[in-house]
């Protein structure tokens, strides 16, 4: 099956619904372009708990160094590349 | 011959230098790069990647060096404030591929330690850190040298504050810091207690 960035955006936001809502965001209505760093969902070590959180649950390595590093706390272009890579590395 | 300092940050060969100077940034940054990274042939290996990234906040454009008719007597690095969000966002990227899997776990539980170490860089901040002199080149002034140098640089650029951070062990330092007009502005550790920093602030 076809992972899309959908998917992605939903185990993120899961995984985050604590900070999220300590933050004051509805998980649902989050925006894709929300920096997830610059909004204060995550800190540094939050960083690597993202990268690491997704490459375990997708059963992946992913090469991040190929992602801007702006764009890798932002929530749409994140999932994105994941979704992407995870794809690429499934074969498909 | 006096002392010439010297932006990297003009030097289109500056990439050569990171195996020279990958070891005095990896000194000045210790107990803490071992410590995190677990081994000091990792931690020297994760600064290296570091300092060929741009974006990293011990980029190696980002290194002043220290020069006396061509011997190198030190370095330190000065970041923007405004910089730091993206240094650590390139900055994680690079750890993490560098430990590998088989690390990985040690390199989390120890960064999830280290979370509350530093008081995240303020946007209107000048970043000072990384300062280091060849051990045969010490007593000799260079670090007031830099000090001073560091302080005039964040006021030609505007910023209204300074910030380096100190290990607490280190008086000399922090004396040197305190002479420039950096203040203390409190003391925080690894949840292990093992490493701590004290924050100093410069408000000119």
């Amino acid at each position: 099956m076809t992972l899309q960035s959908s998917d992605v955006r939903d185990y993120v936001l899961l995984s985050l619904a604590e900070p999220l809502a300590d933050s004051g965001l509805d998980p649902a209505a989050v925006p894709d372009d929300l920096d997830l760093l610059d909004a204060g969902v995550i800190d540094s070590f939050g960083i690597l708990e993202l990268i690491a959180g997704v490459e375990e649950h997708f059963g992946v390595e992913i090469d991040f160094d190929e992602l801007d590093p702006e764009g890798l706390t932002v929530l749409g272009t994140f999932a994105s590349f994941v979704a992407i890579e995870v794809q690429a590395a499934r074969g498909g | 011959m006096s002392v010439v300092l010297r932006e990297l940050a003009g030097d289109p060969d500056a990439a050569r230098l990171i195996d020279v100077l990958a070891p005095g940034i990896h000194a000045s940054g210790n107990p803490y790069f071992d410590w995190l990274f677990g081994d000091p042939d990792v931690a020297l290996g994760v600064i290296k990647r570091c300092m060929a990234r741009d974006s990293s906040e011990i980029a190696i454009r980002r290194v002043t060096v220290l020069e006396r008719d061509g011997e190198l007597l030190g370095c330190f690095i000065a970041v923007d404030g405004a910089e730091m969000a993206r240094c650590a966002r390139s900055d994680s990227v690079t750890a993490l591929a560098a430990v590998g899997r088989a690390g990985r776990t040690a390199f989390l539980r120890r960064a999830a330690a280290a979370a509350s170490l530093r008081r995240p860089i303020d946007a209107d901040q000048w970043f000072w850190s990384k300062m280091w002199v060849d051990p045969k080149h010490r007593g000799a002034g260079l670090g007031r040298l830099i000090a001073e140098q560091v302080a005039a640089d964040g006021d030609r650029r505007g910023f209204p504050r300074g910030r380096v951070d100190a290990r607490p062990e280190d008086a000399h330092l922090i004396a040197l810091y305190e002479s420039v007009g950096y203040e203390q502005r409190g003391l925080t550790r690894t949840s292990d207690g093992i490493i701590g920093v004290i924050e100093m602030v410069r408000e000119p």
